[in-house]
């Protein structure tokens, strides 16, 4: 029973065979199958939404890197300083590029037929499809009226970041520790210690660094990072 | 006649199937301006919309392959994936709901979640599991990713994830849909 199972929750049963293993399930162990393939369904949209998330930092990689031929000496100046202030600062700036990637959204999702013209319904949905400067401008003005709503808060620290505004982006992620216990504590101090970072301050990333010692989500990435800064 | 992808392609294709990361950014820059540029001549739409489309459209891509369900087609992937975009636009895809999409589909395949009861059970675990996927720990994701999204066998995930027997890999993903439980209790009790 408990291969089957597995089978049909993976899809690999074959449908001829479908409505027998179902007639022959317990009332208690519809409901186990139910459950389970809701887990199978909502990881199978995380790792999408990981993927959608990898491509979007694709897609900043190669904006980043475009140059246009005129703006070539100003790049070589450019270039000339980044490689100084790289030297400076023990090349701890590549860093931030190597372990930033924006925070998945799984707080809202926007249903067709529910009232997309939300506020908060817009923000998500310009975070979900990489207009960080739209989202900004969404969560902004719902904080406004709703300066309390911690996820809010942690996702306007996430695309302040992505606006290059990290002051801004770090006195918002300390509202979301101030508002501990929450469930975006870990992740805000993960964000704003990659901030710190980005500022050059690495005495206050490396503190918050310390505190995700023993984060499931962001323990071992923290230990790396400390170590390589 | 049957086209497959040339060396070069499967052997990208493996390394997308395992994860590897510059794989995966080197087929997105090279499919990118030209599925751009046909997208804005062939079918009138921006070139923001463009880029919309091929994001997704690269996303479906990435996910077929590492789950699986793509593993031979009679094409190259260009014309795989231009096959997919020209879909997307056709239908105006974009504007449809993701999660929407994939329950009709699931809904489709597992009859038993019409009824009610059942059903609010199936999306309620839906949420909380998306929710709270990204915390779970590296253990249990990698478990529930490994049986749900790679639709690996129990003996499998065992070997892959050096435990000492399969029943171990079992009661490992056991305890994590426990925590997922554990969440939804919490939640239709008001804490």
């Amino acid at each position: 029973m408990e291969d089957s199972s597995e089978k049909y929750i993976q899809g690999k049963l074959p449908e001829k065979e479908h409505s027998t293993f179902e007639g022959k399930l317990s009332e208690e162990e519809s409901k186990e199958m139910a459950f389970e393939l809701g887990v199978k369904s909502g990881v199978e949209l995380a790792v999408k939404a990981e993927l959608k998330s990898k491509v979007a930092q694709f897609e900043r990689r190669r904006s980043s890197r475009k140059i246009a031929p005129w703006q070539l000496g100003v790049a070589a100046s450019i270039l000339l300083i980044a490689t100084l202030t790289f030297l400076l600062k023990n090349g701890s700036q590549g860093l931030y590029e190597e372990y930033y990637s924006p925070y998945p959204n799984f707080e809202v999702t926007v249903l067709r037929g529910e009232d997309e013209g939300a506020l908060i319904a817009q923000a998500y949905k310009a975070y979900d499809e990489a207009k960080y400067g739209l989202a900004a401008e969404k969560f902004a003005e719902f904080l406004e009226q709703n300066s309390e709503n911690v996820p809010s808060r942690f996702f306007y620290g996430v695309t302040l970041m992505e606006a290059r505004e990290f002051d801004a982006a770090i006195t918002n992620f300390n509202l979301v520790f101030e508002s501990d216990p929450n469930d975006y504590v870990d992740a805000a101090r993960w964000y704003a210690a990659l901030s710190f970072i980005k500022i050059g301050d690495h005495t206050s990333a490396i503190s918050l660094l310390d505190q995700l010692e023993n984060s499931d989500d962001f323990g071992e990435r923290a230990k790396k990072l400390k170590q390589q800064l | 006649m049957r086209i497959s992808f040339s060396k070069r392609e499967h052997d990208l294709l493996e390394r997308i199937r395992s994860g590897d990361e510059k794989a995966m950014e080197r087929i997105y820059n090279e499919y990118r301006n030209e599925f751009i540029g046909w997208g804005v001549e062939n079918h009138s739409i921006s070139e923001q919309d463009a880029l919309d489309h091929y994001q997704d459209t690269i996303t479906i891509f990435f996910e077929k392959v590492m789950n699986g369900t793509l593993q031979e087609i009679e094409s190259s992937v260009k014309t795989y994936l231009f096959g997919i975009g020209k879909n997307r636009i056709l239908q105006q895809f974009q504007k449809e709901n993701t999660r929407l999409r994939h329950e009709e589909g699931v809904h489709e395949h597992y009859r038993f979640l019409a009824e009610k009861e059942l059903n609010d059970i199936y999306t309620s675990a839906i949420e909380k599991t998306a929710g709270m996927f990204s915390l779970l720990g590296e253990k249990c994701k990698e478990i529930l990713k490994l049986f749900y999204f790679d639709k690996k066998s129990m003996t499998e995930i065992a070997s892959v994830m050096n435990f000492k027997s399969e029943g171990v890999a079992r009661t490992s993903k056991k305890r994590c849909l426990e925590k997922i439980r554990e969440e939804m209790t919490k939640e239709r009790n008001g804490g």
